[in-house]
């Protein structure tokens, strides 16, 4: 059975503003180039829409029967049916090298400053970089870079499509497919997987956070933002748990909520086969983006709270959990 | 040429329900196809009428994301598969033999298995919905792996294979009927180019699902039995993409299947209330026989996100391109077939010619995604929602109402009521375009295909979705108005003559119905519009000289 939707607490990761993500608007130079091909295209649509759509509702307004005489019999006219089989053909031949001509820009691109290993899995992304941190969901890259992503899945297919940066890259088991982005401008872009992948299809969004080169290598180093006081918790090996929290096949932590005392460890084991993560609102604590069958892991709370987290793969299916911490 | 008289054989057939399931004369099996495949077309337009309330707002919560999934298949699995393609196999049994002036198809038998294959697809697909774990929910494409066992466990999957395993032996085994039908029973004197444009639409069509379908069925077994015998052709390491090129083998093609029947129809009732021959003939049946040998070699567009080789794109970006041309062809033909003629508006021609003006949107917004670059973007946006409905429904269904209103008198003996007739094909219209045109700007702004709810800020995607299900509902409102309106005509409808439209095609020079063996005789085959010179009375041979 599968499990019933409706967290629409789980919509939490983006931002209740008013987000563009039209292809049109682009932030990028692949984008970009791809609205200027778009245009030309749309122009000569036009000029064909209103011209042939014109003498049709013309024809169709102007020749309305008037009386009962029978209008001259013509069955066709060779000369002029060439005539308007080389028209679409001449512009279609235009359209075709236009796009052409620009073809290897957009799908290959100048070469790469970064590259970013991108996995598609049910239902969430996941972000591999250069020096092997990882995150979900939201993408980390140094603006007015060109960014090549080595997309692939783990499940089903997937498609990778964050429309203002750039057009959208199939992620298929087993295979590795290429594309890149740019963003001229630092900010947040946003998307969503393209390719019908399940229940969670829907839920499957994107950020990119295009950020200034020195922000960027903070990212990569994993550094506390500046002022950040002393964190919450912190990752431990080797201790004996206080509570142990299990994730499960039927897409749920259990027990989805516990209480610790200050000082304790709580650990989390896959009990299941599906992937999933242990990821914290609060940034300050450790998360784990991607956890196995079988695989554990602990983090200790060294601060009261409330700390609420998700497995990003399955918040829409509403996997979720807290863990509430007393004393100290 | 001498007419042939034509045995009588109606004498020992069953009457009443008897009557109907068991019966062999090709009109009763067309009959049987048109409610069937309406009855689907009903049931279809409610599942898209759920799809619509449930993305009429932002974040809503009408439907499950799981019941959305398989309603949204099904949709599509319905529209295509049950009600588009044999839709045009009932017009197809009902007025293939009478224009060609034959006595029934060549195999009554098969054809009526063919027939009776149709509903037992559908409920074998539909089945899945009382199963535990919901029906088919892997869209109308059925990608692989999403559909395999690991991802799809239920029952449901299997049962939409077998559904349209169903269909499709069902669809082989009508391809080939129309095929030897026409092919070897034409009256004598039908010589292929005075074939009326319809049979030549059918013939094409047919050709195309018996070399096609095959490929889909093949596609469908492997999943199959990748799913219930534990096989590996698209699991365990295989390239997703083997499944894709075979699904889209039959696929592209099959676009045509459900489109040139429709131009077809649309060739056959324009000229008539234009009063002109249709311009071209020959252009039109060569450009037809283009587009079904060119809908072979473009499948691969469907798949330029998937990470091709440039090369194999630009061919296939090449190939799309081409395909537009004779498309074009057809347009302008239709344009100049309706330029200095004396038209007549009845429903039936309205519907043809809005026909002609929707099938052109839906070729231009075709164009834009031609274009590796721009379908980049576009590709699985609200953008394909609009162009495959521009194409499948402002064209296809748009000449299946034109086919209604134009055929129902010879079909039933009465008139459906025009006046009704033209407010449906207002409200449709209008509908229709409130419900797509939008869908174009949905595309643009980014909105992805097949999400079950949609982030209410997307701001930008508000109104155009509120516009899409209001249009949805007019379109609704139409088909409920054409539902009075056949119940009203069926049995009140005014008295319609042998002729009633001036008509060019043999169906016109029997009685309205037609009794069981067609034609007393059958007319003399002089020309390309035999009705029309036995109107004028005089030999076409004078007028063709």
């Amino acid at each position: 059975m599968l499990p019933a939707l409706g967290v629409a607490a789980g919509l939490a990761p983006i931002s209740a503003a008013a987000v563009n993500v039209s292809p049109l608007s682009c932030a990028g130079p692949n984008a970009c180039e791809i609205v200027s091909i778009y245009t030309g295209i749309f122009w000569i649509a036009m000029a064909v829409l209103t011209i042939v759509g014109g003498l049709i509702v013309y024809a169709a307004l102007r020749f309305r029967r008037r009386d009962d005489r029978e209008p001259a019999q013509i069955h066709g006219n060779p000369r002029l049916e060439i005539v308007w089989t080389a028209i679409p053909v001449v512009i279609l031949a235009f359209l075709f090298i236009r796009t052409t001509l620009r073809m290897d820009y957009v799908r290959n691109g100048p070469s790469p400053q970064q590259t970013i290993q991108v996995t598609g899995i049910q239902w969430a992304w996941s972000f591999k970089y250069p020096n092997g941190r990882t995150s979900n969901t939201k993408l980390t890259i140094p603006v007015g870079q060109v960014v090549r992503l080595q997309v692939t899945s783990r499940d089903v297919l997937h498609s990778f499509w964050v429309p203002r940066l750039g057009g959208q890259i199939y992620a298929k088991p087993g295979f590795a497919n290429s594309g890149w982005i740019e963003a001229s401008q630092p900010g947040q872009y946003f998307g969503q997987c393209n390719e019908l992948c399940g229940l969670g299809h829907w839920f499957m969004i994107l950020e990119v956070d295009a950020v200034s080169a020195a922000d960027y290598q903070a990212f990569l180093s994993g550094a506390p933002p500046p002022g950040a006081g002393p964190p919450p918790a912190e990752k431990a090996t080797g201790v004996t748990p206080a509570t142990n929290v299990a994730e499960t096949d039927d897409l749920k932590f259990q027990p989805s909520s516990a209480t610790v005392k200050v000082g304790d460890v709580v650990q989390w084991t896959n009990d299941g086969t599906a992937i999933h993560s242990v990821t914290f609102d609060n940034q300050q604590v450790p998360s784990l983006d991607s956890q196995n069958g079988g695989e554990k892991f602990e983090v200790k709370f060294l601060k009261a709270g409330t700390y609420h987290y998700i497995c990003t793969f399955h918040v829409a299916a509403g996997m979720q959990g807290t863990i509430t911490v007393t004393g100290g | 040429m001498a007419s042939i008289a034509l045995p009588r054989s109606e004498a020992r057939a069953p009457s009443g329900v008897m009557g109907w399931l068991t019966t062999v004369d090709h009109k009763k099996i067309g009959i049987l196809y048109l409610y069937t495949t309406f009855f689907f077309f009903l049931v279809g337009g409610v599942m898209a009428l759920l799809m619509r309330t449930q993305l009429a707002v932002g974040n809503n919560h009408f439907l499950a994301a799981q019941t959305y999934n398989e309603i949204m298949t099904l949709h599509g699995t319905t529209m295509i598969f049950l009600w588009i393609i044999p839709v045009f196999s009932g017009f197809g049994n009902y007025f293939v033999p009478l224009m060609i002036g034959a006595r029934d198809m060549a195999f009554p038998r098969i054809n009526a298995f063919s027939f009776w294959l149709i509903p037992l697809g559908g409920l074998t697909m539909y089945g899945g919905l009382l199963t535990k774990t919901g029906a088919a929910a892997a869209g109308w494409t059925g990608y692989v792996p999403l559909t395999e066992k690991a991802y799809a466990m239920g029952i449901g999957q299997d049962l939409w294979i077998l559904g349209l395993h169903i269909l499709g032996i069902s669809s082989i085994m009508g391809a080939i009927n129309f095929l030897v039908t026409i092919q070897n029973m034409r009256a004598p004197g039908m010589t292929w180019f005075r074939l009326p444009l319809f049979v030549w639409a059918m013939e094409i069509t047919a050709a195309l699902v018996l070399l096609a379908s095959p490929f889909l069925a093949g596609a469908l077994a492997m999943v199959l039995m990748d799913r219930q015998l534990g096989t590996h052709f698209f699991n365990h390491g295989a390239d997703p993409l083997l499944y894709q090129f075979i699904f889209w083998f039959y696929s592209h093609p099959a676009v045509y299947i459900m489109i040139l029947p429709a131009f077809g129809i649309v060739s056959e009732v324009i000229p008539v209330f234009s009063r002109k021959p249709i311009f071209g003939y020959r252009a039109m049946a060569f450009s037809m026989a283009a587009i079904g040998v060119l809908g072979f070699m473009v499948f691969a567009h469907h798949m330029f996100t998937t990470g091709l080789p440039l090369a194999l794109q630009e061919f296939f970006m090449a190939s799309t391109a081409l395909i537009a041309v004779p498309s074009g062809v057809k347009v302008l033909n239709w344009l100049a077939t309706l330029w200095g003629g004396s038209i007549k508006y009845t429903a039936a021609m309205l519907f043809a010619v809005a026909f002609v003006l929707m099938f052109l949107m839906g070729g231009v917004d075709g164009v834009f995604t031609a274009s590796l670059a721009v379908d980049y973007q576009l590709h699985a946006t609200y953008w394909i929602v609009a162009h495959i409905h521009y194409v499948l429904f402002g064209g296809s269904v748009f000449g299946v109402f034109a086919a209604f209103f134009f055929w129902f008198p010879k079909i039933t003996g009465r008139f459906l009521n025009e006046t009704l007739g033209k407010v449906q094909f207002w409200i449709q219209l209008v509908g229709f375009n409130i419900t797509f045109m939008p869908m174009h700007f949905l595309g643009l702004e980014g909105m992805p295909r097949r999400i079950a709810i949609w982030n209410a800020n997307r701001t930008d995607w508000v109104p155009w979705n509120l516009l899409a299900t209001i249009g949805a509902f007019m379109i609704a409102t139409a088909v409920l108005i054409f539902l009075i309106n056949f119940a009203i005509s069926v049995r009140g409808g005014r008295r319609a003559p042998a002729d009633p439209w001036e008509g060019n095609t043999l169906e016109w020079a029997t009685t309205s119905p037609p009794p069981a063996h067609n034609f007393d005789t059958v007319p003399p085959v002089q020309s390309g519009r035999p009705v029309r010179d036995l109107r004028r009375g005089v030999s076409a041979a004078a007028e063709h000289a």
